[in-house]
């Protein structure tokens, strides 16, 4: 996007001049906020990245979410985007962005146990091209089948295996902690690390009051400092509105205030509002406010980006109120 | 190639049935004049309902151009501008309308040296190509505006790569209306009649073709905006502002029932456009809509994965309003 007038300059004389568009819109906004920032996929690879320690895996704080691959793109009202997602995801440009991701330092992704293509592709990933990294396992088990699905995320590569966070707070709502329990000290029994996901509070309130043994919290975090955020009429749980589908963490204040006192990791994720907020802002949201990692859906162009703009932010971060605990 | 109306009938009756179109024959038209065809339909009336705007017949399902050039209108989501950009590809974009040709959509609109594409408007490179490399016979109604060159740099640079027609973008149309400056739209239409080819403007505030009709304006065809606003993102209680002037970039047709009504005496044809409200609503509820209320063409932004679909609903929606209140115009 180098070029001598392009869509970002001539917005910006526009504004300076006030010729064309009197007001910038969100999309305008955007491109103005993104100018020279942003590298061309293949730039030169930012490097290793700050990393924080779950168990005795090493992760790169900055995480590779896994939505996007699956064609989760969370857009609202927009209803082209997530089938846009499916065909502009083949499976060379997913294996594209994890390598893309490694190169870039970030070494551990997210994918959905129950997506068959990404898991596949998971594997011809590290045959193929002798990717090194990291599977966090996303699983959604019913209350029969805890055992078999974190079996067969075991069996297909996964180094650490959590709850999604749907069922984590449908099962905190339905008051069966048994079930998280039971998952949670299975994942262990297999001896690798257990998480719980979540976008109610209620979730880690309620674990860590339980003593669930897990190794992470995988919580939401977010501002409400974006357009489409929560309405005022908006009262239903996360998980009862994605007929909408416009917010994932809501009550951020209160996420930040308990998670201060958890002594366990924390991998937020949402940090970017499903795409609304620029990086800038949402990974110092996350960062400065306690959160040890950051899981994000990023396109390929994207990641040299992030990295640059989460290690600057973890670097500024250090003496931030909640200890780092990963 | 043989069939009832080939791309060479296509072309030997629009030149010598009409002044409009292209008053020069190209080197690659007068190839396809003595040549074949590309995998279009025979007959573009067979299949998808078609129209005419002066001698031009033009599908009433158009492809829109903004995806094209990356313009997403995607509310406050970053990436989706970006996503496109990369997605349309030169071959994909080739391959979009090519698949428009297969399902009867003839006509598409798109910019010609778009001022927010940085110079690289794809538009023109990639209509010559597709009509060289895979003998496309797509119509292109070119979406103008005056440049730093001039009032009608653009628009001469379309019609001298074979637009059908020309129309002023909405935007600029919307602020001169409101800076009472109709003396410079009437410039333009007159320049471009002149040429030989369809003129239209376009606007997405209902003044303009208020203003057009009420100082006639000799245009061939509206470019209006028609969208209702019952999808979630046009947030109701916001929408104060003109459409020019909306930062949240989120509704272009801010007085859908006052358009319908002024529109129902209007007698040019009219193109409507954000019928979807840019992505945000399902092409039966859209087009119903609009065809519904008097559009006589919808233009429609459409990805490879949409174009058949949008075309069997523009297909079903067409006759299911044939005797509509407002007649049919072109």
């Amino acid at each position: 996007m180098s070029q001598g007038m392009n869509r970002r300059s001539f917005m910006k004389k526009s504004a300076a001049v006030g010729a064309v568009s009197a007001a910038l819109s969100l999309e305008e906004k955007a491109l103005l906020a993104n100018d020279g920032q942003r590298d061309p996929v293949g730039n030169k690879p930012a490097g290793k990245m700050s990393m924080g320690k779950i168990g005795d895996l090493e992760l790169s704080r900055l995480i590779c979410g896994g939505n996007l691959i699956s064609g989760y793109a969370h857009s609202r009202d927009l209803i082209y985007v997530s089938p846009l997602l499916n065909r502009y995801f083949t499976d060379e440009k997913i294996m594209d962005t994890w390598e893309i991701c490694e190169q870039n330092g970030v070494n551990a992704c997210t994918i959905y146990s129950r997506d068959p293509r990404a898991v596949k592709l998971f594997a011809r990933y590290k045959k193929e091209r002798g990717g090194k990294m990291i599977w966090l396992a996303q699983t959604c088990p019913s209350a029969d089948t805890i055992e078999k699905t974190v079996d067969e995320a075991i069996e297909h590569g996964a180094a650490a295996v959590y709850l999604i966070g749907n069922i984590g707070d449908r099962w905190t709502f339905d008051n069966r902690l048994d079930l998280i329990d039971k998952f949670v000290r299975y994942v262990k029994e297999q001896n690798v690390p257990a998480g719980v996901a979540a976008h109610a509070i209620d979730v880690p309130i309620a674990m860590e009051s339980a003593g669930i043994p897990l190794d992470f919290h995988f919580k939401t975090l977010h501002s409400n400092e974006y357009w489409s955020r929560r309405r005022p009429d908006q009262t239903k749980a996360v998980i009862d509105n994605y007929k909408v589908d416009n917010y994932w963490a809501m009550t951020p204040e209160q996420t930040i205030e308990f998670m201060q006192e958890v002594k366990k990791p924390w991998i937020a994720f949402k940090v970017l509002a499903a795409g609304a907020i620029h990086p800038r802002e949402g990974f110092k949201y996350a960062f400065d406010n306690g959160a040890d990692f950051a899981c994000v859906g990023m396109f390929d162009w994207q990641i040299a980006e992030d990295v640059r703009i989460a290690d600057a932010i973890i670097a500024g971060a250090q003496k931030r109120k909640r200890p780092w605990m990963a | 190639m043989a069939g009832p109306f080939n791309r060479r009938k296509f072309l030997k009756g629009s030149a010598a049935a009409t002044t409009a179109g292209v008053l020069a024959i190209s080197l690659e038209e007068r190839a396809l004049l003595a040549g074949g065809g590309n995998a279009a339909p025979a007959s573009w009336a067979e299949s998808g309902p078609m129209g005419k705007i002066g001698n031009v017949e033009i599908s009433r399902l158009i492809c829109g151009g903004n995806l094209l050039n990356g313009y997403a209108h995607a509310r406050d989501l970053i990436y989706v501008s970006e996503l496109l950009r990369r997605y349309f590809t030169d071959e994909k974009i080739m391959e979009t309308w090519g698949l428009c040709e297969s399902v009867g959509i003839n006509t598409m609109v798109s910019t010609c040296d778009c001022p927010y594409s940085g110079g690289k408007d794809p538009t023109v490179r990639m209509l010559n190509r597709y009509r060289n490399e895979r003998r496309g016979r797509i119509q292109w109604l070119a979406q103008c505006q005056p440049s730093g060159k001039g009032m009608t740099d653009t628009m001469q640079k379309a019609i001298d790569n074979g637009a059908c027609g020309v129309f002023l973008q909405g935007e600029v149309a919307d602020n001169w209306v409101r800076e009472n400056r109709l003396d410079l739209i009437e410039r333009i239409v007159t320049w471009a009649r002149g040429k030989g080819v369809l003129v239209g403007v376009a606007g997405h505030s209902v003044d303009v073709p208020i203003a057009i009709e009420t100082a006639g304006i000799p245009v061939d065809f509206h470019m209006k905006t028609l969208h209702h606003h019952n999808y979630w993102s046009a947030m109701p209680a916001e929408q104060q502002l003109e459409v020019s002037v909306n930062q949240n970039d989120n509704y272009w047709c801010r007085t859908p029932e006052q358009t319908i009504e002024f529109m129902k005496e209007v007698k040019t044809p009219w193109i409507a456009y954000k019928v979807l409200a840019a992505g945000a609503m399902k092409p039966m509820d859209g087009f119903d809509y609009a065809f519904g209320h008097g559009a006589d063409f919808v233009c429609v932004g459409m990805f490879d994965f949409q174009v058949r679909e949008d075309q069997s609903a523009a297909r079903e929606l067409v006759a299911r309003h044939k005797n509509r209140t407002r007649p049919w115009y072109g």
